[in-house]
């Protein structure tokens, strides 16, 4: 049993890889050219994480975001309301007042909020539908026999009778009250699918996001992934287990988007988890000295934070030169993320780091130094690692690195190579520290450049 | 360009010192090698006579193991050889060590009226000769200096 790795990422026929049975078990290095499947493994693997990690609050805004579609009917049918009090004064409506009022926390209403109990929120929507079931009903006459009025509230009736209930266009509409009512019971039905998803995790929710992620088309039960020998994807169940082992993960594929403006305006979701991530206000309780060093001392030569005030990251130098950080080096910036996602505690055993060439912009002194953190925080802090790579120094210096800092005997690291079995697809070797394989690839460098070299 | 027995051992270093004339296999071995590769073909053994030079300052000298006559067409060149058998960690391969290696041998063999071949071989093996290549390549990058393989070498020279 001491052989079964802590995670496995079984893959065939996706993409670009026709095999792949990727471990990790600390820190994974996936080599192969341009190409090869690298990051459809790092991206499959980050978006099944994070949606098991974050099932329940993905299912949670996912209904908020079907019930969003609800919404302008109601507002529209509250300013219906509201125009005919304010055109027919004599019609004194006893609390006005609370009519926009309710328009105003029904908007609220709508919109997923993280700190209240999913129960609660879908009570107050109702009770905000029966609140406008009451209004209505409370209604003069003359609203609905006032051919201005009646003409709205047909359209009002028709359109949400079609859009949610009917799709024939049947011309004879629905009374209002009557859709309010079904209205009641679609939320109710809605609520009641979450609920039953938070608690049965249908593989389907993942499905969804992987099919969505990937432009083209592509078969979902072509992967799987398993935790210490368990299936956490489990078709037979149509099950998305959630992890044990892992309970944060971030996907780094450049770090050029640290400190842009308005990324969430962005359509790439990992670079808004990360930002998210950066963000984040937390302080680490189990700093070590070497990897604070290490980063503070020897690599950049001073600290990055998020100051909340100006809302920038800052980078201040050991000699008092403070500059915001996206307007500093690229390479800069590669460590300041890890510095800033070490300061703020989102690295431990339980963190998985998806790092997507990390060696690039870097220097290749930088590039040794990157390697050696990357040994230095699975060594100290346990921190698991997958890593896509396509340079010598950072494979060699995490080989040798590796073997001078961690237990004689450690199968933390292992290697992979990807090799092309038939034109475009990719099977993935487990070559576990022999890095042999990966240079004879990396060497075909060599050989185009010697067509052209000169001696000495 | 391949060996060329003839040329080894009509070398002016080969005449001047007869007995460093040396089957290859024994060089190879002695360097750490395993196996016998190569029939009877023979090279100088370069440590052998810098070692045995009365001059200090060639004693001191770092020079490549070995030197092959090599022809091509009817021109004759020098192939300057050094076994790196016993690298057990291609990180170590030195860059001084390297090019005086190639430097030291050159100027023990200038003078002789033979070219040297601008490629100079380092054996490794087989299971570091790929990094080691890296390495060798990054350490002497403006250099012609090829990490092969026993196989290799015998592949492309003889």
């Amino acid at each position: 049993m001491v052989d079964i790795p802590k995670i496995k990422i079984k893959i065939n026929d996706f993409r670009a890889i026709k095999s792949a049975d990727i471990i990790l078990n600390g820190i994974t290095v996936l080599a192969g050219i341009n190409g090869c499947g690298k990051s459809t493994i790092s991206k499959l693997l980050y978006n099944s994480i994070k949606t098991a990690i974050e099932f329940e609050k993905i299912v949670k805004e996912n209904l908020f975001d079907e019930l969003r579609d609800i919404r302008p009917f109601l507002e529209e049918l509250s300013h219906e309301v509201e125009i005919f009090y304010r055109e027919n004064k004599e019609f004194k409506k006893k609390d006005l007042k609370d009519d926009f009022e309710i328009g105003f926390k029904f908007n609220r209403l709508f919109y997923f909020n993280s700190a209240m109990d999913l129960k609660e929120q879908e009570n107050k929507i109702l009770a905000s539908i029966d609140y406008y079931i009451k209004t209505l009903s409370e209604l003069p006459l003359e609203f609905k026999k006032e051919e201005r009025y009646r003409i709205r509230l047909y359209r009002l009736e028709r359109f949400f009778k079609e859009e949610f209930f009917e799709k024939n266009k049947n011309p004879k509409n629905i009374d209002i009250l009557i859709l309010l009512d079904k209205l009641k019971d679609n939320i109710k039905k809605r609520f009641q699918q979450a609920y039953s998803n938070i608690e049965n995790r249908p593989i389907v929710l993942l499905d969804n996001i992987i099919n969505d992620y990937f432009s083209e088309e592509i078969d979902v039960n072509n992967f799987e992934i398993e935790e210490l020998g368990a299936l956490i994807t489990n078709r037979t169940n149509k099950k998305l287990s959630n992890f044990l082992t892992i309970n944060k993960v971030a996907y780094i594929d450049t770090p050029m988007i640290v400190g842009v403006e308005n990324i969430e305006d962005n359509n790439v979701q990992h670079w808004q988890d990360l930002d998210i991530l950066l963000k984040n206000k937390g302080v680490n309780l189990n700093k070590k000295r070497r990897i604070s060093a290490l980063l503070k001392n020897e690599i950049i030569d001073g600290e990055t934070e998020y100051d909340n005030k100006s809302e920038n990251f800052v980078y201040n130098r050991k000699d008092g030169f403070s500059v915001e950080l996206l307007s500093c080096a690229t390479g800069l910036k590669s460590f300041s993320l890890l510095q800033i996602l070490y300061n703020n505690g989102f690295l431990d055993n339980k963190t998985l780091l998806i790092l997507d060439e990390p060696e690039a912009h870097l220097h290749p002194e930088w590039v040794v130094q990157y390697a050696r953190l990357i040994v230095m925080l699975h060594k100290e802090l346990k921190v698991n690692f997958l890593i896509g790579s396509h340079n010598p120094d950072m494979v060699m210096a995490i080989k040798y690195i590796a073997k001078k800092e961690l237990e004689i005997g450690s199968k933390a690291v292992n290697f992979y190579l990807a090799k092309e079995s038939v034109k475009y697809r990719f099977d993935y070797k487990l070559i576990e520290t022999d890095i042999e394989p990966i240079f004879k690839s990396f060497n075909a460098s060599l050989d185009n450049i010697s067509k052209y070299g000169a001696s000495e | 360009m391949k060996y060329c027995h003839q040329s080894t051992i009509s070398h002016p270093l080969a005449i001047a010192y007869p007995g460093f004339l040396e089957n290859i296999n024994l060089i190879f071995q002695v360097e750490g090698g395993n196996g016998v590769p190569f029939n009877h073909e023979v090279a100088l053994n370069l440590d052998k006579i810098k070692d045995n030079s009365g001059n200090t300052d060639i004693k001191h000298m770092r020079s490549m193991d070995m030197v092959i006559g090599m022809k091509e067409n009817n021109n004759i060149f020098s192939l300057l050889v050094d076994f790196k058998l016993r690298c057990n960690n291609p990180v170590n391969i030195s860059e001084g060590e390297c090019r005086d290696k190639i430097k030291h041998s050159k100027r023990l063999l200038f003078g002789s009226g033979i070219s040297v071949h601008n490629r100079y071989v380092f054996i490794f093996n087989d299971d570091l000769l790929n990094v080691s290549r890296r390495v060798l390549s990054m350490r002497l990058a403006n250099a012609f200096a090829d990490a092969l393989s026993i196989d290799d070498l015998k592949s492309i020279y003889f």
